[in-house]
């Protein structure tokens, strides 16, 4: 009963954070159209920066806010020298500039930093309460809280702001794309800035307990893609409520199976859902044209 | 032995429903062996929905389309296609990497009936002949809208419905689409359904008009006749039914 | 033959050859096209025989990613869909292959069991797969080629798990010694590429390939005139994990020990973006994107660090799609077609 407990728990606050980094794609879907591959390269790039404040002796809240500023500079930069150009070119090459510019941060990465992990400082390891077996630290209460605040604001801006209708219209209608011109572009490159600092923000939770090398964070994103996958890109809610499933599916496969067994779970339940609702459990259909 | 006059395709009392939208309410239509019948009516009337719950794209919420008298509306746009239901698209759907002649030769592989035109004698008969082999990058935009019924017409197809054959067409270009449509007409009996706007090639084309206002069948009958209707003159004043100097024979 | 019909003949040839050229397919450039092919094996091993035993080995693994690569190609080609799996199908092959090879299999068979499970485990996960599209085949495929590492631990009373498999040294196919760098396996490999190659090409040309174009670029056209849409993109698919089982095959035969690290999803990443850099319906440009993988890395060792290489293709990406789409294989062509006219043109001056 008490694994299972953990299993439960755990899960459920993994897959907040599933969900905090799917925030990042989703924002880029919903205005663009397409899911970038390089954001766990971002996050993992912003992270390195904090972790030089850190080394600097900063206290924790300027690591933090470097590191998602660096985000969102780093994902303004990429957004608009590269990728958004590309997007004239077609969604898949839009894809690929993303894989060459993850590949090459990667690279540099490596280059700097080495493949060696380095330890992350956290939002606080002290234990805050505990459920059931479970400590919940400081780290994990702040996750959730950023987690619910990420998203209100998220679907608000979305929602109710101009530039996130805007946003929103400009993926959903061509038309309205070729309207709104150049302020499409500028939207697009906008969404970018603002995924790419929610990349960050999603690394200050993932870094800590996983660790910070070239490739951390894209490991975690992979459950962070499914999660989005399977909620549905168009919804907010969906991928919180995808994110918990996905973590706390994974921990139970594992704990009653085989730990072995998760990621090939994953990848079922992904394909299981496509085929089922192809724009995700909670995701809108769009208009079918002939 | 199937006549002159035989009801090769139909829709009977079609409602169609998106929501809360009524895009046909009652709509009845016949088309016979041999016969250009022209689908007229303006923007947003509902030829478009029409022809794409005859051809199985959409099932209506009500009322059933008929094919040689058997009800086929559960019967998938697919199946109905290999059954003889021939269409074009509004916008050209074509492979870009095929040639003109391999756009039309990958559909005439789906060939049911013996009848049916071969893929040079269709180039011919709708003056691709030039643009064979050539991309449709590379083709003019009419010549592509001619493509796109030698492609349907190589399937040998028992109706054929063509969806604005002449949208985007220049004056040279809609003159070739009437001849190679009267062509066409000459050595075959297939049951034809025009859509379209320009009143002139509708005049020159089709016996008979069906005019969709709104989602319903405003008036129906000999294309003179209907054209001089008041009801429908006076639901085109000031429409974009634009009149444009074809030459072309009387319709047969 | 009067003036005035060889400049018709002249013109007519121009536009079917421009046409092939676009489109990267078609009767006009078959020809030439095979000759590249045959060109770019026969140039591959006879670099290959004649240099050390390091670039052997680099080259026999070329063979095994130009596959691949042609394994991309045709879905990439075919049907415009990204395909990020083909590092699953590798593992597969591989795996089959060795197993294969362990229970005392000849080499003939234990390859022909490698394609043949390939494709049908390709064959079941196409199934699902072709009801996505763009993004979400490209996540669903990153998703396969992830989990298969960590799958092959799972499946460690098979596979051995990441303590590995070994394969039996001594393999050779009529006569022929296999294994690593020697002169058998790069020769070997390359054959069984071509095979695969111009069968393909041949695939492609016929009117199966007409359909298959069809599909891709006009699906909506042709499931209104008949087509089953669903099986032309399974079978396609299907072909693709049978050529990728192939190389798998070949990479055992090569390396002769396989573990799970050796599959990572990186590499399907990094196998995607050589055959878009090289050009998805290019046969002999595949050899170019296997070749690329496979001798740029270990080549440049002794330059850059190895895990910078990432930077390289990253880089080499960026300008292939910045300097526009047709990859490096279309490039190379209308050069030799450039060339090709000159002369001519200059005999009719």
């Amino acid at each position: 009963m008490e694994i299972l407990q953990l299993a439960v728990f755990g899960g459920l606050i993994i897959g907040v954070v599933y969900a905090l980094a799917g925030a990042s794609m989703v924002v880029l879907y919903r205005t663009s159209g397409y899911v970038s591959f390089a954001q766990g390269d971002i996050a993992a790039a912003s992270l390195f920066v904090g972790l030089i404040l850190n080394n600097m002796g900063m206290p924790y809240l300027v690591v933090a806010a470097g590191t998602i500023l660096t985000g969102a500079i780093l994902g303004g930069l990429i957004g608009s020298f590269i990728v958004v150009p590309l997007e004239r070119l077609g969604a898949v090459t839009a894809v690929l500039a993303t894989i060459a510019v993850g590949m090459i941060i990667q690279g540099g990465e490596m280059l700097v930093f080495g493949a060696e992990p380095k330890a992350f400082p956290s939002a606080g390891d002290a234990t805050v309460f505990t459920l059931g077996a479970l400590d919940v630290s400081v780290a994990d209460v702040v996750s959730v809280v950023t987690c619910a605040l990420v998203f209100a604001i998220l679907g608000l801006a979305f929602g109710k702001t101009s530039t996130g209708i805007a946003m929103r219209a400009v993926n959903d209608s061509p038309d309205a794309a070729q309207i709104l011109g150049v302020r499409a572009a500028q939207l697009r490159r906008r969404s970018w800035v603002v995924s790419g600092a929610l990349a960050g923000v999603a690394g200050l939770f993932i870094a800590p307990t996983f660790g910070l090398t070239p490739f951390s964070v894209n490991a975690f994103l992979i459950f962070a893609f499914c999660a989005v996958v399977v909620g549905g890109f168009e919804s907010i809610v969906g991928a919180l409520v995808a994110g918990i499933g996905v973590g706390v599916i994974s921990n139970l496969v594992a704990v009653y199976f085989d730990v072995n067994l998760v990621n090939i779970s994953v990848y079922i339940i992904l394909l299981l859902v496509l085929l089922v609702r192809p724009h995700g459990l909670f995701g809108r259909r769009p208009l079918e044209r002939v | 032995m199937p006549d002159e006059n035989t009801v090769m395709l139909a829709a009977r009392a079609v409602d169609m429903r998106f929501g809360g939208v009524k895009a046909l309410s009652g709509v009845e239509i016949e088309l016979r062996r041999g016969i250009t019948t022209g689908l007229i009516g303006p923007n947003g009337s509902g030829k478009s929905t029409l022809i794409n719950v005859l051809t199985g794209v959409y099932r209506q919420t009500s009322g059933a389309v008929e094919f040689l008298g058997e009800d086929i509306s559960r019967v998938s746009a697919r199946s109905r296609a290999l059954r003889g239901l021939g269409r074009t698209f509004q916008h050209p759907q074509v492979a870009r990497s095929l040639t003109v002649r391999e756009n039309i030769a990958v559909a005439a592989e789906l060939r049911r009936h013996d009848d049916a035109m071969g893929v040079d004698d269709a180039l011919v008969v709708f003056g691709c002949s030039e643009y064979a082999d050539q991309l449709p990058p590379q083709v003019p935009y009419g010549v592509l809208k001619l493509m796109e019924i030698a492609r349907a017409v190589v399937c040998g197809p028992r109706v054929l419905l063509l969806d604005e054959p002449a949208a985007g067409l220049n004056h040279d270009e809609r003159r070739e689409l009437v001849e190679s449509l009267q062509r066409f007409r000459n050595t075959h009996d297939t049951a034809v359904c025009l859509i379209e706007h320009d009143v002139a090639l509708v005049r020159a084309l089709c016996s008979e008009l069906v005019v969709l206002e709104s989602g319903r069948v405003l008036g129906r009958g000999p294309t003179a006749d209907v054209l001089q209707d008041p009801r429908v003159r006076a639901a085109y004043l000031g429409d974009d039914m634009a009149e444009s100097n074809v030459e072309a024979g009387d319709p047969s | 033959m009067s003036a005035t019909t060889s400049v018709v003949d002249r013109q007519l040839l121009r536009s079917r050859t421009n046409a092939g050229l676009e489109a990267g397919r078609g009767r006009a450039l078959l020809g030439m096209r095979v000759v590249l092919v045959l060109i770019a094996v026969v140039a591959a091993v006879s670099v290959g025989l004649g240099s050390t035993s390091g670039l052997r080995y680099a080259l026999a693994m070329g063979a095994v990613y130009a596959l691949a690569a042609l394994a991309n190609g045709v879905v990439m080609g075919g049907l415009g869909e990204i395909s990020l799996s083909t590092s699953a199908w590798l593992a597969v092959g591989a795996y089959v292959c060795g197993l294969a090879l362990e229970a005392g299999w000849a080499v003939g068979w234990a390859i022909l069991a490698s394609i043949v499970v390939t494709a049908i485990i390709g064959f079941v996960v196409a199934i699902p797969t072709v009801r996505l599209r763009g993004i979400f085949t490209a996540l669903a495929t990153f998703v396969l080629a992830w989990a298969v590492p960590q799958s092959i631990i799972y499946l460690e009373p098979i596979t051995g798990g990441s303590h590995g498999l070994s394969l039996p040294t001594g393999n050779t196919v009529l006569g022929l010694p296999l294994g690593g760098s020697s002169p058998g396996q790069l020769i070997f490999s390359y054959i069984c590429f071509t095979i695969a190659g111009l069968v393909t090409l041949a695939l492609a040309e016929s009117r199966i390939g007409r359909r298959v174009v069809w599909v891709g670029e006009s699906e909506s056209a042709a499931a209104v005139f008949g087509v089953k849409v669903t099986w032309v993109k399974v079978a396609v698919w299907t072909w693709s994990a049978a050529v990728a089982g192939l190389g798998g095959a070949l990479f055992a035969l090569t390396v002769g020990f396989l573990s799970p690290d050796q599959f990572p999803a990186t590499l399907g990443i990094n196998l995607f973006v050589v055959a878009v850099i090289a050009g998805s319906r290019s046969i002999w440009g595949a050899v170019l994107a296997g070749v690329l993988l496979a001798v740029v890395p270990t080549q440049l060792q002794s330059f850059i660090p190895s895990s910078a290489t990432g930077i390289i293709f990253g880089v080499i990406l960026l300008l292939a799609l910045l300097t526009g789409a047709g990859g490096l294989a279309k490039r190379v062509e209308w050069l030799i077609l450039a060339a090709w006219r000159a002369v001519r043109g200059g005999r009719h001056a």
